[in-house]
């Protein structure tokens, strides 16, 4: 079949080494002419942990050192068979190692955010409650207890493809 | 008199389907189209997906069954991943409440959930057609979705010209700011798909099914403990059912509310120990999640809708104690 082959894609097959020597051989032309094409290469490596858990995160300039820090100082690895509840949140990073783990859940509590919780809506039993007023966010203790819900979530409304199945999911009822 | 009255209805019925046969471009019938392609058409295709600054490229591979569909997804870009995904039709149908009079204490009613979420959608979003342009070689109307307030993001689509299947979506905020996008760069539709095309390649392959319940009591027990009391313009529950967060873990009940386009997930579970709650907000890209002890269980809200909207949807959880007449926060 006849398809038409984006620029994304073959350079998204350069990085997964999907490529045959003819193709990578004028990807790397390409590359070395176009800057625009290096940043994209380069872009895409960096994407790396893309769809495991579906999120997107702004990490802050000091992440990395964040996560080197907390490989450091982590206890070794001890999952016990039995909590099956957190294999079950630890699976998407399974993967790709503890320095992945790390680098998740570091994440995901990088971007979590108080506020809301002690000054929570005080609504009792009204008809339309009031939303909560805005709140200064405030960095605080990741929770990764979180994550088994977005994962969850993301389930429903499909991994990967969350706009495209959230209409199924609302407008078609599933 | 009545006679007259009976011609005059069914010139008006003739004219309404008239309408419709020609309104193809209405916007609200666009809409339709779209929610009917996702089950009638099979395809496989290469679609960007774009949250914030990151880029993902993702190969797909969907069904139609008569029963649901099957889907295969793979990364193409970054770290593989591969998710295989089975939806039994019923299961989404399956529990549905529909918004009736102020409570969401209504029976399942099925299947008028369409109906019901597509009226929905239309009161709370502007319609718009935006012309025509073309994606992935294909010809397909622009509809836009646009929100007529805060609690939600708007949409804009590219609709397939032949099928209505979505060929771009995204999803944008009231600042006029885009939140993700997905877009197919190439796409062909499908008469067979082959069972070998579903299957894993990777052993690592995740592996979700989404299946009705099989006790019939289920839809009856669940929710019954549970309200949503003056929710966020135009939300209502659609969906319940429970979950299961590993083998030995105490189910939690799984809420799902809609406004018809937008979907926001409420997970609620037992908390045994005071020690056990946690609140919290966390957010992702246009994912928002918001979590809050209520009631001696852990209340926990997440969806593509802005952080006010999951807030509101956290506060009008209300547990109904057995026995108690009253609800109690």
């Amino acid at each position: 079949m006849n398809k038409q082959v984006s620029k994304s894609e073959r350079l998204s097959a350069l990085v997964d080494n999907e490529t045959d020597t003819f193709e990578t051989r004028r990807l790397t032309d390409e590359l070395m002419k176009s800057e625009e094409d290096r940043a994209r290469w380069a872009r895409y490596h960096l994407i790396g942990d893309s769809l495991r858990g579906g999120m997107a995160q702004i990490a802050p300039a000091d992440f990395l050192a964040g996560v080197q820090e907390g490989i450091a100082g982590d206890e070794p690895l001890d999952v016990p068979a039995a909590s099956a509840q957190r294999l079950r949140w630890l699976k998407p990073v399974a993967g790709i190692g503890v320095a992945a783990t790390v680098a998740m859940v570091s994440l995901l509590g990088l971007q979590m955010v108080t506020g809301s919780g002690e000054d929570a809506p005080t609504v009792t039993v009204e008809v339309v409650p009031t939303p909560a007023p805005a709140e200064t966010e405030v960095v605080t203790t990741p929770d990764p207890r979180f994550a088994r819900y977005l994962e969850n979530h993301a389930e429903l409304v499909a991994p990967g493809s969350s706009a495209f199945a959230r209409v199924r999911n609302s407008v078609d009822g599933e | 008199m009545l006679r007259w009255r009976r011609g005059l209805l069914a010139t008006l019925l003739l004219l309404l389907a008239s309408t419709l046969q020609a309104g193809d471009e209405k916007p609200g019938l666009w809409l339709e189209r779209m929610a009917h392609s996702l089950h009638t058409h099979s395809y496989e295709g290469t679609f960007i997906f774009q949250r914030g600054d990151r880029i993902d490229t993702v190969r797909v591979v969907h069904a139609a069954l008569d029963d649901g569909y099957r889907e295969r997804l793979q990364t193409l870009t970054g770290s593989a991943r591969e998710v295989i995904r089975s939806v039994d039709r019923v299961s989404a149908i399956k529990g549905a409440r529909v918004e009736g009079g102020g409570g969401q204490q209504g029976g399942p009613q099925r299947p008028p959930v369409m109906a019901g979420m597509m009226l929905r959608a239309n009161e709370r979003y502007d319609l718009k057609s935006h012309g025509d342009d073309r994606i992935a070689g294909f010809p397909c109307y622009v509809l836009h979705a646009e929100a007529r307030d805060g609690y939600r993001y708007s949409h804009r689509y590219c609709l397939h010209r032949d099928t209505g299947l979505p060929l771009s979506s995204e999803l944008i905020d009231a600042d006029g700011e885009l939140l993700e996008r997905l877009v197919f760069t190439e796409l062909e539709f499908l008469d067979v798909v082959f069972e070998e095309s579903l299957k894993a390649r990777d052993c690592d392959a995740r592996h979700i099914e989404i299946r009705a319940a099989e006790d019939g009591a289920t839809d009856a027990a669940l929710g019954g403990e549970w309200s949503f009391e003056g929710l966020p313009p135009g939300f209502a529950t659609v969906m319940a059912t429970e979950r299961q967060f590993g083998p030995d873990a105490t189910p939690s009940l799984h809420f799902v509310l809609s406004d018809g386009l937008a979907t926001v997930s409420v997970y609620v579970g037992e908390t045994g120990e005071v020690s056990e709650a946690f609140e919290g907000y966390t957010r992702s890209g246009a994912t928002h999640a918001l979590a809050r002890p209520v009631s001696g269980h852990q209340v926990t809200v997440v969806g593509e809708v802005p952080k006010k909207t999951i807030e509101w949807i956290a506060a009008s959880a209300r547990f109904r104690a057995e026995g108690a007449e009253a609800p109690v926060r």
